[in-house]
């Protein structure tokens, strides 16, 4: 039996498996990817928190986020935040693999927050005044300041304010009313 | 296209590490790999993602998964992720026991030191048709055609995914991928830093032990080293006698990458180093000892031109007791450009040689004439990727060249096509992929006697073909649900046979066997909450063998497929909270012809507690509800029993 053959006798189950879902799917372009939305809403909260006096080397040290992990942004991040400056300091973003580089950073996003590196890492950064953010939920719940999660297809915030107070670190009240409170301190 | 756009699409190449990866894009995936990703023209830009507030973000809908998430969303082929993570979760010690999950794949142990591996059919002992790559290394073996699960292994918490392609991927390989191409990638060095240390105990999986260390020399590179040591118990005879036999095993070896940005290019250096026995009987136990230094530099130049370049030495000594044993060197040189000439083309074209010389060992079962041999082979390949209306439709064409010293020149050609909208992928496919000759097919001498023996391989030995066709669709109906199908016809020809040449005299090797297969695979990965993940899959195989009509071969195929006809497996990752796990997954392979096999059900099952992050305490049960099984036959395959192992995971 030729392809040919075979396809004069198969012709309606190929038709039913692959073409009914396809209709099913079908639609069509538009809306943002959740990297697209994340990136965008990351470089949102750096402008809504505030860092303790004295934070900052100079008046025009760079604001740094650093990427911790497997980098899900690309050069996205680095346009998004490309001429932005947040309280008075333009921003700059950096990747960084260990929880050394990190604590150089003002903003940490920890890519995967289940790995077992994370504990690790967020003890390293307890006692500094870094803003730490992730995408995964679990990440507030191990001691992580902010995650950006996605419910019902769309964006929402967590906060553990426990941490972000242990931090030092002061979030805008606007970002907190758009938050939901995980940890109160 | 605007600049936002372009820079946006960047996001294609940051979503993964493995040189593997980039690859399969350019062989598989036809380029919209971007549109999954960023929004259409027309649509969103940086400049305006940068304006939206964050109330703006938070009410607009999310309508793609992440893209790490399932890397190969977009490509126009049959293909199958398993994550680093997804591997712990599951439990397994072995490379090969790992892959059990993998939707399309079957799986069975055959005896203490083999697996049988294949997809879409053609799985047997020695299971040929599968090419399968360690962090770029082929790993199959010209020796026999297959590759010997017993030697490969890693350190599996720096493992960072298996991907596996159903269906030809010759034209980019090479030949040997008729049914498909495994890839093993471990994780760059960047992602490994700090140390870990892990150990178990167990029946089955008697005792392990493991220690990895990373660290950089800041600006310059990223490092680690490890070693792990293993020794495992014996599986009972058919029969189910326990032998007693004993399987140990040390390995050991480093990564370094390039501390540079990974847009400036990259240089990876890595070996390994391991030494093994698997016990013969109790008293008798045969070594193993092998290694491999691999060297992988990529650049990029302006216009999204790339240059990549690869070379490896790789060595294996390896003894079956009473059957045959082999000693073999390979050094590997691998270069590829991808360039786009035109607007709307992408093209990558690359050259490889190889050098794989080997000493064999007689034994009493098995010998080789001549009892040393080197093979080279040298190949290149182009490919065309040209994609328009605004990328929504894509076509690769492309072929590969082979040039073997016994066969000739071998043209291995593939034309994919796919349609594509945002949330799915209808492709198809015709390409045509061979298996050349290995040692056994061209100088074996099998039997009791060499010089009396009852199969011989011979020189007239051709490349086994086939001619593939696929058919498929790839769809993301909610954020939280994918679904994955796929339909095959592959007509072989050529294939290995058994002619009789006489009374006492033995049977040559030859190509009169013919076969057509054909089947579907569906995949399917369901979140329906945030702490709880389901994954099932389903294939269905159609063999049929026949021989030419000058053919007096009387095993009519069964000595080159053994398949179920339907396999399923279904996987449960559940996070329980305070620190718990709880993975369940049931596979089911239905029976098997020749040798017979009756259908078995397996429940595999993980329970791990994180403490504090930085431990992880597991509990392991392997095959649970039920004492024994055989997976390749009930009277010649080994039985595979209950195991059951507890460890311990430091991470500092």
């Amino acid at each position: 039996m030729g392809i040919l053959g075979f396809l004069a006798v198969r012709t309606r189950w190929i038709l039913f498996l692959v073409l009914a879902p396809a209709l099913w799917a079908a639609d069509g372009h538009g809306g943002l990817s959740e990297q697209e939305l994340k990136a965008a809403a990351l470089n949102q909260v750096v402008h809504f928190t505030r860092w303790p006096v004295g934070t900052f080397a100079d008046a025009d040290s760079a604001l740094v986020i650093g990427i911790f992990g497997e980098d899900p942004f690309g050069n996205l991040i680095d346009e998004l935040v490309q001429g932005e400056v947040a309280s008075g300091h333009p921003v700059k973003v950096v990747r960084c693999f260990t929880p050394e580089a990190a604590a150089a950073c003002h903003v940490v996003y920890v890519v995967d927050a289940g790995l077992r590196s994370t504990d690790r890492l967020l003890h390293y950064l307890s006692d500094r005044s870094i803003l730490t953010v992730s995408g995964d939920e679990a990440f507030v719940e191990r001691g992580g300041i902010i995650c950006l999660t996605v419910r019902s297809s769309r964006i929402r915030i967590l906060v553990n304010l426990e941490a972000a107070k242990r931090a030092n670190v002061t979030l805008s009240s606007k970002l907190l009313r758009l938050a939901e409170i995980v940890k109160k301190p | 296209m605007t600049p936002g756009l372009s820079s946006l699409s960047h996001l294609k190449f940051g979503l993964s590490s493995s040189g593997f990866v980039r690859k399969l894009k350019g062989a598989l995936a036809l380029a919209v790999v971007a549109c999954g990703v960023s929004p259409s023209p027309g649509q969103v830009t940086v400049s305006q993602l940068r304006t939206y507030s964050l109330e703006e973000l938070m009410g607009m809908d999310v309508t793609s998964v992440s893209r790490k998430a399932e890397p190969f969303y977009e490509t126009a082929g049959a293909v199958a992720v398993l994550t680093g993570s997804e591997i712990q979760q599951i439990g397994s010690r072995t490379l090969a026991d790992a892959l059990r999950y993998v939707p399309g794949l079957e799986v069975a142990r055959v005896d203490f030191r083999n697996w049988a591996i294949s997809s879409r059919g053609f799985n047997a002992s020695n299971s040929n048709k599968m090419l399968v790559l360690m962090d770029g290394r082929t790993v199959y073996s010209p020796l026999f055609s297959g590759v010997f699960w017993d030697v490969q292994d890693t350190f599996l918490p720096d493992l960072d995914r298996i991907e596996v392609i159903r269906g030809p991927g010759a034209t980019m390989w090479g030949s040997n991928a008729v049914n498909g191409v495994i890839s093993m990638t471990t994780k760059d060095a960047r992602y490994t830093q700090g140390g870990l240390i892990t150990a178990g105990l167990g029946v089955e999986e008697k005792a392990f032990a493991g220690v990895r260390y990373g660290g950089e020399i800041p600006g310059k590179l990223y490092y680690r080293v490890y070693a792990q040591t293993t020794r495992r118990d014996d599986l009972l005879t058919a029969t189910g006698v326990d032998l007693n036999r004993e399987w140990t095993s040390t390995q050991t070896g480093f990564r370094i990458d390039s501390a540079a940005p990974k847009e400036n290019g990259s240089v990876t250096f890595q070996g390994d180093y391991y030494h093994g026995s698997v016990g013969a009987t109790a008293n008798i136990s045969t070594p193993f000892t092998g290694g491999n230094l691999v060297l992988r530099a990529t650049k990029p130049f302006a216009n999204d031109m790339e240059f990549t370049t690869q070379v490896y030495f790789d060595y294996l000594s390896r003894y079956v007791y009473q059957q045959y044993g082999e000693v073999r060197r390979t050094y590997d040189f691998d270069t590829q450009l991808r360039f786009s000439p035109w607007e709307h083309h992408d093209v990558v074209a690359g050259f490889n040689y190889r050098s794989s010389a080997d000493q064999t060992r007689t034994g009493s079962l098995i010998s080789f004439v001549p009892v040393d041999r080197r093979l080279q082979l040298g190949s290149m390949f182009v490919q065309d990727e040209i994609r328009w209306h605004e990328e929504m439709f894509g076509l690769i064409l492309g072929s590969k060249f082979e040039y073997h010293q016994k066969v000739g020149v071998e043209i291995q050609p593939s034309i994919r096509l796919a349609l594509r909208t945002r949330r799915s992928t209808l492709w198809a496919a015709v390409s045509r992929a061979l298996r050349t000759p290995s040692r056994y097919d061209e100088d074996s001498r099998f039997g009791p006697l060499p010089t009396n023996p009852q199969l011989m391989g011979s020189h007239h030995f051709q490349s086994e073909s086939v001619v593939a066709y696929e058919l498929g669709y790839r769809a993301q109906y909610f954020t939280s649900f994918t679904w994955d199908v796929s339909l095959f016809f592959n007509d072989y020809d050529n294939l290995r046979s058994q002619e009789p040449t006489g009374l006492r005299q033995p049977r040559i090797l030859s190509n009169k066997l013919m076969a057509e297969t054909y089947g579907a695979e569906i995949a399917l990965k369901w979140q329906p909450v945030r702490r709880w993940r389901l994954q099932a899959s389903y294939s269905h195989l159609v063999d049929e063998f026949h021989l030419a009509s000058d053919s007096r071969d009387i095993t009519n195929g069964s000595q080159e497929a053994n398949d179920p006809k339907n396999t399923a497996n279904l996987r449960s990752h559940l996070v329980l909270g305070g620190g718990l796990e709880w993975d369940v997954g049931l596979r089911y392979v239905s029976s098997l012809p020749n040798p017979a096999q009756p259908a078995y059900l397996a429940t595999d099952t993980r329970l791990a507690w994180r403490y504090r992050g930085q431990w992880e305490f597991a509990l392991v049960g392997q095959n649970i509800f039920d004492n024994q099984h055989t997976e390749f036959g009930t009277r010649v395959s080994d039985q595979v029993q209950r195991g059951y192992y507890g460890s311990v995971t430091w991470e500092f």
